[in-house]
């Protein structure tokens, strides 16, 4: 097996800049991620957190380069170990799926193939990548069982999904990403089909990753704020805020970020209101020119018609709003 | 249940709807000579629903939340137990007394696009209930329009399809055609998770203001423990078809008195930092409600657990005022 590269404790691992993706429909072109920039760095954990519509899940989809069309890369790049994966060919796509990137989804039911049994679909993911023999594949997968938190790997590797709870399920997808030690491991809502008791043994699981970089896609700001170092908030495919998730959850510079912190009920407002964000999220097809969340801020201003530019409030933590000083693109 | 003492329920004076010792099995087939094979969905749950309040119900998925919510208002026919409402038995009640009952007990879904009928449009919708009431058109418009006005929506709405609503419109929707019968009771399950955090709020808001003008009393089925401590007056706690622990909100979420509660709300994200509360990781997978464990349901994943718990089937009894918990060793570690 060919070892990861050894990752210094701020190498950036993947590098997105000015990430463009479209989805080329009939009525018009939907920008899904309009702009999107980031670094991870070597060990962290990055969220990005957003309502549906947001682009949060097209992120991770472009990046494993698994859009179907009319979904393309428009325009970006995405560098990975110094690759540009938004220009790579398929064939060195597919090299390094499954190997050094990896992708665990929601819904592991839908990820694991129902006619087989679960060891032999994690096993097939060392083979594909390297060069050992078929028991030497089935030992490595009890050692990831043993790892993931799956009880009896022995018996367990030769199950079918359908024998195994959700919990279990996910563990094995995730046993199947961690297969190959992958440099970045991207979680799209890995937790969201799941119970919340379940939901913390999963976070427990992946808190233990420590030597793993992580992309975490989720609409939970509470997961977020177990598991991340830095968040990215997004809304209608654009950056709202960026920044270390104290600051962002603490101390919400978007009126966007406020408003979604505000919505979460919680004890303190019983017998209250909430304070709901009015309306619903526009139409992907008319996408407001300006800030995509001015029709529904309680703040704008006739100058929230035009685009504006991330500002930097404080080291590492970046708004995009007509609110800061500075916003002039 | 064979012998054992009754569980001795709260008697509310004001209760709305009484419910014994119900169970909701499904199944029951089993094999030629085996045993029947029933999944023991609610399995013996006793409580009071008070004139006025919001009861939230929390519990994990297959703990019965639903089927209770469900056999409450007769869309399941219980296997025994009594549900009193309004002087009678809704377990044993005939049929065409039933659809009279109904009126006064509607139910809110989780999806709002599955449960409302694509083809027909929202005036119609939101009528169906009135047109079996056996309502005139007159007054049968009079109300759609009151009601789609009364939840936010607009009159021209009423001619168009449920595809053409964002799902937090259409769970507006929902709450207007559970309305139109000017309803007692509301059984409300998951009316929030498909919707957006922002949206979700919205919907909250609604059906607050909606319970103070109608006077409406509501059964909040959810998974997320957030939105049930916002909306609930009090909280019953299920787990294998059992109720194990009804208290306030304010309350259960301050005290939890049950070990389940406790793993259950320590393992909220993001709570850690807020409560400062000792997350605890549950061992291992919920028990097969086709197959439950003797004695307390929660003794296979319970570190309290001590073989009384395996011998015996603890009932809810009050622990501290108004706190009720079914353990035999209740309290906080």
């Amino acid at each position: 097996m060919e070892p990861a590269a050894a990752q210094t404790s701020d190498e950036v691992v993947l590098s997105v800049r000015d990430l463009q993706t479209w989805f080329d429909t009939p009525a018009g072109t939907v920008r899904a991620v309009d702009g999107l920039s980031f670094d991870i760095r070597a060990r962290r954990t990055l969220g990005i957190v957003g309502e549906s519509g947001s682009g949060k899940s097209v992120t991770s989809l472009s990046v494993m380069r698994l859009l179907d069309p009319p979904g393309r890369i428009a325009g970006g790049e995405i560098l990975f170990r110094g690759q540009d994966l938004a220009t790579l060919s398929e064939a060195e796509m597919c090299r390094l799926r499954g190997q050094a990137l990896c992708l665990v989804f929601q819904d592991p039911m839908t990820a694991l193939n129902p006619v087989y049994r679960v060891g032999r679909q994690v096993s097939e993911a060392i083979l594909a990548h390297t060069d050992i023999s078929a028991r030497a594949a089935r030992k490595r997968v009890i050692e990831l069982f043993r790892m993931v938190g799956i009880p009896d790997p022995e018996r367990r590797v030769d199950e079918f999904p359908h024998n195994l709870s959700g919990g279990m399920r996910q563990r094995v997808t995730i046993a199947m990403a961690m297969a190959n030690r992958p440099d970045l491991l991207i979680l799209d809502e890995p937790t969201t089909a799941l119970d919340v008791t379940i939901q913390a043994q999963i976070l427990d699981l992946v808190k233990g990753l420590t030597d793993t970089t992580v992309l975490l896609i989720t609409h939970d700001i509470g997961v977020v704020q177990e598991m991340c170092d830095e968040v990215i908030v997004m809304y209608g495919g654009r950056v709202m805020e960026h920044g270390p998730v104290r600051a962002v959850t603490g101390a919400p510079r978007h009126p966007y970020t406020a408003g979604l912190l505000a919505s979460i009920p919680s004890a303190a407002q019983r017998g209250q209101r909430l304070n709901a964000i009015a309306g619903s999220v526009p139409s992907p097809l008319a996408m407001p020119p300006g800030c995509p969340f001015a029709p529904r801020c309680p703040r704008a201003m006739p100058v929230c018609e035009t685009r504006p530019a991330a500002v930097e409030v404080a080291p590492g933590h970046r708004v995009a709003c007509w609110l800061e000083e500075g916003a002039q693109a | 249940m064979t012998g054992e003492a009754m569980p001795k329920p709260e008697q509310a004076k004001d209760a709305l709807m009484q419910v014994r010792d119900l169970r909701v099995w499904y199944g029951g087939k089993g094999s030629l000579f085996g045993k029947p094979d029933w999944v023991r969905a609610v399995d013996g749950v006793s409580l009071d629903i008070r004139q006025g309040e919001t009861l939230g119900l929390v519990g994990e998925s297959g703990c019965g939340k639903s089927s209770l919510g469900r056999a409450l208002i007769r869309l399941e026919k219980p296997h025994s137990g009594s549900i009193l409402f309004g002087g009678e038995d809704l377990a044993t009640v005939p049929v065409a007394r039933l659809r009279a009952l109904r009126r006064d007990m509607q139910m809110v879904f989780q999806d709002p696009m599955s449960s409302l009928d694509p083809r027909m449009t929202i005036r119609r919708t939101i009528a169906e209930g009135l047109v079996i009431a056996g309502i005139d058109r007159d007054e049968r418009n009079a109300r759609v329009e009151d009601l789609i006005e009364i939840v936010g929506l607009r009159r021209e709405h009423l001619d168009r399809y449920p595809h053409e609503f964002s799902g937090g419109q259409r769970q507006r929707i929902g709450i207007a055609r559970a309305l139109a019968l000017r309803p007692k009771l509301v059984v409300a399950d998951e009316p929030v998770s498909a919707l957006d955090v922002s949206v979700q709020s919205q919907v909250l808001n609604l059906m607050k203001d909606l319970q103070i003008e109608f006077g409406l009393t509501y059964l909040f089925i959810a998974h997320d423990l957030g939105v049930v401590e916002y909306i609930s007056d009090r909280v019953g706690v299920m787990y294998l078809g059992r109720m194990v622990e009804l208290a306030d909100a304010g309350d259960l979420y301050a005290r939890p008195m049950m070990p389940y509660t406790q793993a259950l709300l320590s393992a909220i994200p993001g709570g850690e930092a807020a409560t400062g509360r000792r997350r605890i990781i549950l061992k291992g997978d919920v028990p097969s409600p086709r197959n439950p464990p003797s004695g307390c349901p929660f003794r296979t994943r319970c570190w309290r657990a001590e073989p009384r718990c395996a011998a015996e089937v603890p009932h809810l009894q009050e622990v501290a005022p108004r706190h009720w918990a079914a353990c035999h060793f209740p309290g906080q570690d």
